[in-house]
């Protein structure tokens, strides 16, 4: 800065603009909470979008699929049992001469169903669990915990296996089977949330100005759980679908004719050598849902909680 | 838990990847050709038991069928045909008293074969202590059951060697099939010396026993394989062709049948799985395993006490298409109870029952909707209940189920729920009346309409649906005593009419299995009641 050009600056080339006291606290950038900065983490994570689409994809046939060609998952028609697709048999059929096309999708959602509902009453019964657990401590958290542990030192088979034998199989109960047990590692993962949780200031805070438990617990340490809880739920789906698969391939599982992918899959596996169609499409879809399930949980539990990435 | 279901992702995507590669249809040399009396054959158990008087199973009955001799045996239409019997027996008026003179023949150490070894087998098979389960197959003999029973004494059984040659045989009451039970294992003989000498390792291997059959066994590694060679003192040894037999033990169909294709074995049963790639294998053949199938209907509900109802469930079944679109065993659609197979006893020993009284299975949607509503109305219902069917938990059975569930959902409407049930609970069930509709199966003991008759008498506890109707019972109850064959034969008849009529039952089928045989093995003769086949006129068609 040369002396000339200090001697040109006079005060009338200045504004007075007063003082603005939160003009410290702006932020120069658009704020991003959050669940705006997991939006963006999960958006650059192209397996997890990919797993998306795919759910979403396979979701839209499960329930549009049955509508598309006219048949109906359980009518026979022996005259053309075991035919390759043809006409508007996309999928062929099977032995009995039933659309596989119908079966599949039908199968599908079957197989959605039970997940989802499986996923649902892991979510009430575990997180209700474990938040309890958590946050009492002490007596309530000992003989809670033991619970935990007692169902989880049982191999689970074994507890489905014999719920399956006293209920008669359908969709509800085995959802409700597979939960019996599939809480627990959710109630786990929630309580040890809350335990780190509680003794924070914020809840400290609450507490002293005179809110309940229930307060603290459902407005205060829940909402900060969420994440966790979501990668659970994601993680607990395809699991339940694998388990229903399973059920189904020892013959535990839904009631014929009613099909999921795991009775169909076991069903073509027979003819294996003969018609391979008969396996390969429900256990493609199969597959698929599986694959597209773990790669949305990890895309998620990488934007929902970066410190557990590898 | 999250790296646990990557690894099963994992899993999945290398499924798909196998099971695409397997697709690849599969396919073997094939050695249609032989130039030995040589045959490789498989069984998928050992034989557990080859003591005559205790044997119960098909493997070592179809062993013994081969390496001992009865007083008959069965020929190529399962005909009895004399084996140690030199001639016909003398049989007195009142069909109670049979005399048979026991053929020179003798056994594989040399000793002549007597009246004593049968006198001695027959008894022993008795004997409480014994505890043989097929017992009850001598029954017929006067006195048997009270001395297996322990009710009464050896002397008082009507079986007696009166020489060395000669057998006399009472009998409790008449009955048209003794021939026929003479050709099971149990009616076999047994060597008295042979029998005390090796006491509890009697017939566990190949040289604790002797042999009076076509073939003598010579090998025997126990759970892996055994082997039969002809027998050069047979009576008839000039009739056997085959040099030597070889069984493996193979508990894997899929094992079996790629055995069979690689030609290592020259026959092999085949599951339902394998049916479809062998459709279009001209050395395919049926064997029939005897058993009768059917749906019990539970008699004890009010909804199936209904005539109409019954009957309307009978006709809305499509048989046909049930056997030649589901089972495709060859199985046989049926109309009535009693199998094809079974003979016409004691009124023409070359015709069979079921040449004699024809019942064609009837399918007709039409009046089987029509008799469901007339039902319904008679019970006063405007909607019929939710019906539960039984059977059992395998893949061939659950697929049945299915098709009768379909079959009864399109052709009436009714709304059927399937429960499928491992095999004792099936029986288990089904004792109680736990059960709407009942898939059963019914295996002859003797070769007579009677042994499926008798089932569905009242008090019999196999009848499971608990039909009851006082004619049936008569006409049963009369044929059991009846010394004139020809009424006794026109009774079964008209209690079977009966039988379908009441639509006590909904004939099913007569089961069939399937097998692939190579097509240099000739004469190989089957049945379905006795020992599962026989090998004495049996041969290779060398040298093509």
């Amino acid at each position: 800065m040369s002396e000339k050009n200090m001697k040109s600056l006079t005060p009338e080339m200045f504004e007075f603009v007063g003082m603005n006291e939160s003009a410290g606290e702006e932020m120069a950038r658009e704020r991003v909470g959050f669940w705006k900065d997991a939006v963006r983490r999960f958006r650059t994570n192209w397996g997890a979008m990919i797993g998306l689409f795919i759910i979403l994809i396979i979701g839209f046939f499960a329930f549009a699929g049955p509508l598309m060609n006219g048949y109906d998952y359980e009518s026979q028609n022996i005259a053309i049992q075991n035919m390759e697709p043809f006409e508007d048999h996309y999928f062929g059929t099977d032995s009995f001469g039933r659309d596989l096309w119908q079966r599949t999708w039908n199968g599908a959602q079957v197989s959605l169903q039970i997940a989802f509902l499986a996923a649902l009453f892991d979510l009430l019964i575990g997180v209700t669990v474990g938040s309890v657990s958590g946050y009492f401590g002490g007596r309530v958290d000992m003989v809670l915990q033991r619970i935990v542990e007692i169902l989880y030192s049982i191999p689970n088979l074994i507890i489905i296996i014999l719920m399956l034998l006293i209920f008669e199989p359908g969709i509800i109960p085995i959802a409700l089977a597979l939960s019996i047990t599939g809480w627990v590692p959710m109630a786990r993962v929630v309580r040890a949330q809350i335990l780190k949780l509680k003794s924070q200031e914020y809840v400290l805070a609450a507490r002293t100005l005179g809110a309940g438990h229930r307060h603290i617990l459902t407005r205060h340490l829940i909402p900060n759980v969420m994440g966790p809880i979501i990668i659970a739920v994601t993680f607990a789906i395809p699991s339940a679908i694998f388990f229903e698969a399973f059920l189904s391939f020892i013959g535990l599982g839904i009631r014929p004719p009613l099909a999921s992918l795991g009775s169909l899959v076991f069903d073509g596996s027979k003819f294996l050598q003969i018609y391979p169609y008969q396996l390969f499409y429900p256990a493609t879809v199969l597959c698929l849902i599986m694959l597209a399930f773990n790669l949305l949980g990890d895309g998620l539990r990488d934007a929902l909680d970066p410190r557990m990435r590898k | 838990m999250a790296r646990r279901f990557r690894i099963s992702t994992l899993v999945s995507l290398l499924l798909i990847a196998v099971m695409v590669l397997s697709a690849c249809s599969f396919g073997g040399g094939d050695t249609e050709t032989k130039n030995s009396q040589v045959l490789n054959l498989a069984e998928i158990q050992e034989p557990p038991k080859l003591d005559s008087a205790k044997t119960t199973d098909v493997v070592s009955s179809m062993i013994l069928g081969n390496v001992m001799e009865g007083l008959y045996r069965l020929d190529k239409d399962s005909k009895p045909v004399l084996g140690m019997a030199a001639k016909e027996p003398e049989v007195s008026a009142d069909q109670l008293t049979w005399t048979f003179t026991v053929r020179d023949a003798k056994w594989s150490d040399g000793k002549p074969v007597t009246a004593h070894d049968f006198e001695f087998a027959w008894k022993r098979a008795l004997n409480p202590e014994t505890a043989s389960e097929y017992a009850y197959i001598l029954y017929p003999i006067k006195g048997a059951e009270s001395y297996n029973t322990g009710k009464g004494s050896v002397d008082d059984v009507g079986v007696r060697a009166l020489d060395d040659k000669t057998l006399q045989v009472v009998l409790e009451r008449p009955i048209p099939y003794f021939k026929d039970l003479l050709c099971f294992s149990t009616y076999l003989p047994q060597r008295q010396d042979i029998v005390e000498k090796y006491g509890d390792k009697y017939s566990l291997e190949v040289d604790t026993m002797v042999y009076n059959g076509p073939f003598i066994f010579t090998d025997w590694k126990h759970n892996q394989s055994f082997q039969v060679k002809k027998n050069p003192s047979y009576w008839d040894k000039d009739t056997v062709k085959l040099e030597e037999v070889n069984w493996q033990i193979v508990k894997d169909n899929t094992t079996l049948v790629n055995l069979y294709n690689t030609g290592k074995l020259d026959f092999t049963k085949l599951t339902s799985e394998f049916i479809d790639a062998f459709k279009d294998d001209p050395n395919t053949f049926a064997i029939y395993d005897g058993s009768s199938w059917y749906l019990e209907m539970n008699q004890t509900k009010d909804f199936f006490k209904n005539r109409k109802i019954r009957q309307a469930i009978q006709l809305a079944i499509d048989r046909d298409t049930f056997v030649k679109g589901i089972l495709k065993n060859g199985s046989i659609p049926a109309g009535g109870l009693v199998p094809p197979f079974i003979k016409a006893s004691g009124v023409d020993e070359n015709k069979k029952y079921r040449d004699l009284v024809k019942l064609e299975p009837e399918f007709d949607p039409a009046k089987a909707k029509q008799l469901w509503q007339e039902g319904l109305k008679e019970l006063g219902l405007t909607k019929a209940p939710t019906i539960e069917l039984l059977g059992d938990d395998t893949t061939g059975a659950k697929a049945n189920l299915q098709f009768i569930k379909e079959q009864l959902r399109v052709n009436l409407g009714a709304d059927v729920q399937i429960t499928s049930v491992p095999f004792k609970e099936r029986l288990e069930r089904g004792k109680t009346q736990r059960f709407d509709l009942l898939v059963s199966g019914w295996s002859p003991d003797y070769n007579d309409a009677m042994t499926f008759l008798d089932l569905f008498t009242t008090d019999n506890a196999f009848n499971r649906g608990k039909y009851s109707n006082p004619e049936y019972d008569q006409l049963i109850r009369k044929s059991k005593e009846n010394a004139d064959f020809k009424e006794r034969f026109q009774d079964l008849k008209k209690a079977e009419e009966v039988l379908i009529d009441d639509a006590a039952i909904v004939p099913l089928y007569f089961r069939t299995e399937m097998a692939v045989k190579k097509p240099f093995i000739k004469d190989w003769y089957w049945s379905a009641i006795g020992p599962e086949y026989t090998l004495k006129w049996t041969y290779v068609e060398t040298g093509k």
